[in-house]
Parts: C-alpha cells; structure tokens; sequence
C-alpha cells in the first residue's frame, strides 16, 4: 500500500524533508560543531534531521553573571542571557564548522527590537555564506527593550510584526520557525499571530519561566533571578501546547503550518507523545546533557515503534486529536 | 614468543640510545637483552621484551622495549607481565609513531626519516574525543578523622586512557542510568511507598585525584626517573584505575548518591573533557622546576598534575594548604595504611608515592595543631596560617628580590578562588608564570550549555565570560579577571 523505500522516520517542514524527526533544540548543542568532538558523532549526526543553532543576536552578547544554571528534580533551570559571538562571529568562526555536519542548519534569532530582528535577518541573508542556512528560528521569548524588558512572545501584535519583519528581510527560501514561549494564558493566541505574521512552521515550547532560592545565603540562586526551567519536568506543558494548537488552528491542523514538538523530550515515548499530540517534528535539549546517546536511543526506538505497527511517522501526526 | 626470537641486536636499542643521547644519559648494553642507562645518580634499566626469567630487582623501575616492530601496542603492561612490576612496554614501531608526533623536530637525532612514516596510526585521532561510557567503583571510603563528608572514590574503566592533568570527567552519581524514563519514580518493594526522593538529574564534573597504572606499584614514581624526553614520548601513560576526592555537600543531592556507591557498582562517566596539558611543553619553555599550590579539595587534580609531571623528571615543590590535618587522615581499611613508610594521610602519602621528596612536601593548616609525628615532610616545612602566605614567604627566600629575573619555574594553583587570587598576587610581583585550575558549576560539560563561566580577559584586553569546560580548566591566571 505504502512505498517501502521511502523513510518512515522522514519529516516535511515546508518544502524541507528532514530525514529524522530529531531536531537540537537551540542553546543546547552550541553553535558551532561543539558535538564533532563525541566519540559517537557521526552516530549522534545520523539520527538528527536539522541542527538548530544557539541563539544569534547582532551584536556579541556576553550573558548573564554566575550562578547560570542549577538542577532541579526532574530538570534544569538556566539563565545563562543568550551568550554568543554575534552574527559576525557566527558567520565568520561558527557556521563553517557546522557545515561539516552535513545537516539542514537552522539559525535561531534573538534581537531586542523589532528593527533589530529586521536588520538580523537581513545581515545572514545579505553575505557568501547564506547558502548554508536553511532558515531561521525567531526566539520570541527574549525581552523587549521598548516594552520594559516583557517578552515579546507574550503580545500576539508584537508576535506579529517580528515574523512579518524577519520574513521579509529573510531569503525567500529559507523557512521561517517562530519558537513560542509557554508563558502566556493562551498558546493559540501568539501562534495565530504568528502565522499572521507569515511563519512557515511554529516550534514550541521555548523554557518555563521560574526561579529558585538559596536558603543558605537567603538569596535568588541564580544570578538573574529569573531562569528558564527545561528538561522532563515541562514535557506536560509542552504537549499540551502543542494539541492545543493542532486542535484548535486550522492552518496546523492541515499541516500548512507545521510544529516542532520541544521541551522536556528525554526517551522515544516522550518523542511520539509529541507527535501524536501533532508536532511533525521534535527537539531534544536538556536530555542531551544528561545521556549523550540520547539521539541515537530516540530514533531507534521510534524506528522500531513505527515498524512493530507498519506504519510511517507522518501518518501518527495529530492522531491523539482524532476524538 | 621464543626466547629465540629477540636475541640479535635490534634498530630498538639504536633507537633508544639516541633517544637518551639527546638528554645526555649514556648507555650500556647488559647482555644481549638488555641495556642500562645512566645519568648521574638516576639509572633506567631497559629490556627486550620476552625475557621473563631475568626479572629486575623488586625495588627498581624501567622501562620495556619491544624489538618486534611489526607490532603496535599501546598499553602499559601485557597482561601475560604481571610478574614484573614497574615495566613500562613499548614497540619499536610505536616508540617511532610517537616521536613523529610528539617531538617531530628530533627525528633526525633519532635518525628516523620523517617521510618514512605512516602517520595514519589507529590510536592517531581517538585521543581527545569525548567518550560515553561506564566506569567500575573499586572502593568508597571516608576520608577524616572523625569520619565526615569527605571521600575518596576508586573506580576502574579501559575508557580514561588519554586523560592528562586539568582534564575532567562527568560521572553519573548513581548506578543505573540518569532518570530519563516515562515514568521517573519507581516503586520502592521494602516500603511498599512510592519512591520520592530527589534524584541528581545531571552528572557531576571531577577531577582525576589519581591515576593508577595496571601491572605498577602504585608508589613506582618514587623511584623511578625517566629521561625528559621518552617522558615526552610516551605522554600521557595509560592507566585504567582512578581516585576521584569529593565532599558530600549538606543537601547535596549528587554527592549525597555518590557516597552511596559500593564496590562492584557501574556507573555512567563521560570524558576525557576540557583541554589536555603536556607538560613537555614546558619543557620546551625552559622550565625545570613547578610550585604545586593547592587549597583543600584543590590538592586533588594538583595530586595528579604531580604524577605527570614527575614522570617527566620535573623538581617538584608542592604546597598543601589545609584548614586541619584530621580532615585529610585516611580511614583504617585504606590500602594505603600497608605502604612503607605511609603516614595515612591523603596528599602527603600520594605525593611522597609520586617522589615528591620531604623536603620539598609542604604544609601549612588554618587551625593549628602540633602536626603528628611521621608525616613525610620535613618539620620546618609545617606552618600554621594559609597556604597563601606560606609560599609567598617561601619564594622570597628562594627568589630573593635581589634576582629578581624570571626564574625557571612556573606554578600551577587550584582552591577557592580568594586563595588563587592570593597565589596569584604573589607570583604576578614576583614574575612567576602562574596556571590556574578553575572549577565551575556546571550541566553539560561539552561547551554547549554555557553554564560554567569565568571572567576571562580578551585578545583586546576587555572582559567576556570563558566557558571552563572548552577554555580551560586550567588558564593563565594572566588572562583572568580577578
């Protein structure tokens, strides 16, 4: 009935086919090829679909003071403020060190302004090595200097005018990905606007806002108060964000607009949940700290998930909105 | 192999009598399967491999050549040379591969032809990648008198072989895999109550204290002196046991697990990580002689730097700054306790192991007590106060401020950093190149979590945070903020 060449495990964003649902997800493999030094690289490289780079921002970023991040039970909280070499930096030192993995790379974007993602995206489009990018990652989830230091991600307007503004100054056709953030009442609101806005795939779900007290010195424990909260403990959120989303957006529902399943992803299973909650494709962060072959266990167990019950990844898509 | 097989004279002892030729050790063949080279008071016994029956006195170390050079062989001991402690193999063929990479500009002096050789060797690339893998624990014991928190873990594993001073690994504290399932919490069977308690998430970085060499006793460096450069040459050694010293922090979820470990248990590891160090390097520098400044916990991978550098025949002085001398004495089951002449202290019994002498061992304790009798350091190299202080006054003596020319020394410090601060003041008057060990908080340990930052200078002289796992952990200190 099926072809039995084709690739169970192959996954459409647009008019990109990944060869494996696995994505990184963004600030957790670094920026330039920080894996090439595992012993099971090449093994780690052929599971993965796409590599999603650490956040961008246009100019260098020295990030956040100690203490960055610490654990919690079932996770990690973080704030480590976007550190990272700047556009120069990345395109000069980082990207062709990434080239070597031979994947779709998609560079994720953080900017304080709106003008500032504008001139962002067109700096990576406007120089030789744009070839190399696949597409773009909006990180909406970074404070908004006009807007006293709030998220961009949690006003559905302002959601709006960054996707437009990076659509526009982006190469035609590199894919647009809009990473939500989970702290808002309403997941569908932001991710309307941001198919308003012209996104080609919604990724989501960015950190879980928290924080945590040192009760020794009485003090915030991390350096910035305020930390992202990752791993297996927000894989709930996250599901559900997404099956929100594909029940209730027509344009996901139809897979015009497809979504990238991230947050708390740690085994195959969390994997599928995501998938038949109706993400297409999925990103695994903070477990890769954790087990190294995290990859590599992920994609076998969903390669043989899919042939125990004969059938390909696309097909599962959205199944748990079927009632 | 028949004996009969290494008797002819072989290019291996041509090979090595030029290789000690650059030091300056002069040699002598002893019969026909063995050669003996001396420098002044240090002598080396090297032996043609296969020759079991002429078996070394017990006391004395050397170094084992193997003539066959169609073999490649990088392992310290065969397994079949367990009988002859303190030998050290090698294949010609190696031995070769090794000085192509090592000391490439002294190929000619060892008359090898430098476009005769295969580069592509099998163990050419592995060295510095990143391994996942699992480790054995030999043994758990408390460290202290009275027993606290303190401890000192073995741990056996194939997987280490490269890992050179400064380097880390990442080890999960616990058997069984990190607490990635669908469903994290088991069933307890003994309580019949769901099992609640926080388990470490991440795995926690550590510094190698020790290494331990398969078929070596484990004090083979007190007496063994090996010319700098085979030292250069067959660096880093290859050993597959490991102590690693932690302190199970109050509410420290991952130490608290790792004193729970027992002998026979597996646990995950992950490594070499951070940058290799070579001492030769130093070599190359002009530098003969290396301060050891340690504060506490700091001693730990200074222990380790010592072992590596005495193999390369440096003059060591180590200092080990501690709050109290009861904090660092051994347990009663500690192997160590059966050692000659062992004080059943940590540090001071695993540098006095590694040659560090006595009267270059010294130790200054915060709470000052009467240090007991037996330490194997000499007396008036005990002081009471800091560390700090107690180097400062000591190098003044040493590099008065009349010679105030930089000396050929350099010093590596490692502790809290109000301590490496005042290290560094001392040796930054005073123009001693001075390295740090830096250690962080951390999650990934691979350089892509940005978590384990310190304030580091740039090329241009501004300031950016450098991650510790990628950049160091060993740094000049001349390139940090303090």
């Amino acid at each position: 009935m099926h072809n039995h060449s084709a690739n169970p495990l192959a996954a459409r964003l647009k008019h990109l086919t990944l060869n494996s649902p696995l994505l990184t997800a963004s600030g957790t493999s670094g920026s330039c090829n920080e894996m090439g030094r595992m012993k099971n690289h090449r093994r780690i490289l052929h599971a993965l679909g796409a590599f999603v780079t650490k956040g961008v921002t246009l100019e260098p970023k020295r990030g956040n003071p100690e203490i960055r991040v610490m654990e919690i039970r079932t996770g990690l909280m973080n704030s480590i403020g976007l550190q990272n070499s700047g556009a120069a930096g990345f395109l000069q030192k980082e990207l062709p060190q990434l080239e070597s993995c031979r994947l779709p790379i998609l560079v994720n974007i953080s900017a304080s302004t709106i003008g500032e993602f504008g001139k962002l995206a067109a700096y990576l489009r406007d120089n030789d090595r744009e070839e190399l990018i696949a597409g773009l990652e909006i990180n909406v989830s970074c404070p908004n200097l006009h807007a006293g230091g709030m998220a961009f991600g949690v006003d559905p307007r302002l959601v709006e005018r960054v996707v437009k503004t990076v659509r526009r100054h982006s190469r035609k056709d590199w894919i647009v990905i809009t990473k939500l953030s989970p702290n808002v009442t309403d997941i569908t609101l932001p991710a309307r606007a941001a198919i308003e806005g012209g996104t080609d795939v919604l990724s989501m779900i960015n950190t879980v806002r928290g924080m945590a007290v040192n009760i020794e010195t009485r003090k915030p424990f991390l350096g910035n108060v305020v930390g992202g909260l990752s791993g297996p403990a927000i894989k709930p959120v996250g599901v559900l964000m997404v099956y929100q989303c594909f029940t209730k957006i027509p344009e996901c529902r139809s897979l015009r607009v497809p979504i990238i399943g991230i947050g708390g992803i740690a085994c195959w299973q969390d994997a599928l949940e995501y998938i038949l909650a109706g993400a297409t494709a999925t990103g695994i962060g903070t477990a890769w700290f954790v087990n190294p072959n995290v990859f590599i266990e992920v994609r076998d167990g969903l390669e043989k998930y899919l042939s125990r019950h004969r059938t390909t990844l696309a097909k599962l898509v959205g199944k748990a909105c079927d009632c | 192999m028949k004996k009969s097989a290494i008797r002819q004279p072989s290019p291996a002892w041509e090979l090595l009598r030029r290789l000690l030729a650059i030091d300056g050790w002069s040699c002598q063949m002893s019969g026909s399967t063995a050669l003996q080279a001396k420098k002044g008071k240090s002598a080396v016994l090297f032996k043609a491999l296969g020759d079991t029956a002429n078996r070394p006195p017990p006391s004395s170390a050397g170094v084992m050549i193997a003539p066959d050079e169609n073999r490649l062989q990088h392992s310290l001991l065969p397994q079949n040379a367990g009988k002859l402690p303190g030998w050290l193999r090698l294949s010609t063929d190696e031995l070769v591969q090794l000085a192509a990479r090592r000391i490439p500009d002294r190929l000619p002096a060892l008359g090898i032809d430098p476009l005769k050789i295969d580069t592509q060797t099998p163990h050419a690339h592995h060295q510095w990648l990143i391994d996942h893998f699992t480790v054995t624990v030999k043994s758990n014991l408390p460290v202290g008198r009275p027993a606290g928190n303190q401890f000192k873990l073995r741990f056996q594993t194939a997987h280490l072989r490269g890992i050179t001073p400064g380097q880390f690994i990442m080890l999960q504290t616990r058997p069984g895999g990190p607490v990635l399932k669908s469903r994290p919490f088991t069933w307890n069977k003994a309580g019949r109550t769901l099992d609640l308690a926080p388990k470490a998430f991440l795995k926690r970085p550590f510094g190698i204290h020790r290494a331990f060499f398969p078929g070596f006793a484990p004090d083979f460096l007190r007496t063994l002196s090996l010319p700098s450069t085979l030292a250069a040459i067959i660096h880093p050694p290859q050993a597959d046991e490991y102590d690693i010293f932690y302190k199970a922090l109050d509410g420290g979820i991952g130490t608290h697990e790792l004193r729970q470990l027992k002998p026979g248990d597996k646990i995950q590891a992950l490594g070499p990580l951070g940058n290799p160090f070579d001492p030769a390097s130093l070599r190359a520098r002009g530098i003969e002689e290396i301060h050891l400044i340690g504060g506490g916990m700091g001693m730990a991978p200074l222990t380790f730097m010592a072992q590596h550098l005495r193999l390369h025949g440096f003059r060591i002085k180590a200092f080990v700054g501690l709050f109290n001398l009861a904090a660092i004495r051994l347990s009663d089951t500690d192997q160590w306790h059966n050692q000659t002449a062992a004080s059943g202290h940590l540090f001071l019994d695993d540098l006095a192991a590694i040659g560090v002498k006595p009267e270059d061992l010294f130790v200054s304790e915060e709470n000052k007590t009467r240090p007991p009798a037996g330490l194997p350091l000499h007396p008036k190299n005990f002081s009471a106060g800091f560390v700090t202080r107690q180097y400062e006054r000591w190098v003044d003596a040493q590099h008065p401020a009349s010679r105030r020319a930089q000396p050929p020394v350099m010093a590596f410090a490692c502790g809290p950093i109000p301590m490496m601060r005042g290290v560094w003041q001392t040796c930054q008057a005073r123009k001693i190149p001075l390295k740090v060990l830096m250690e962080k908080r951390m999650a990934c340990g691979m350089g892509v979590c940005f978590s384990c930052v310190c304030r580091a200078k740039t090329a241009e002289g501004t300031e950016r945070y450098s991650r510790v796992c990628l950049d160091g952990p060993i740094y000049d200190a001349q390139n940090l903020i303090w």
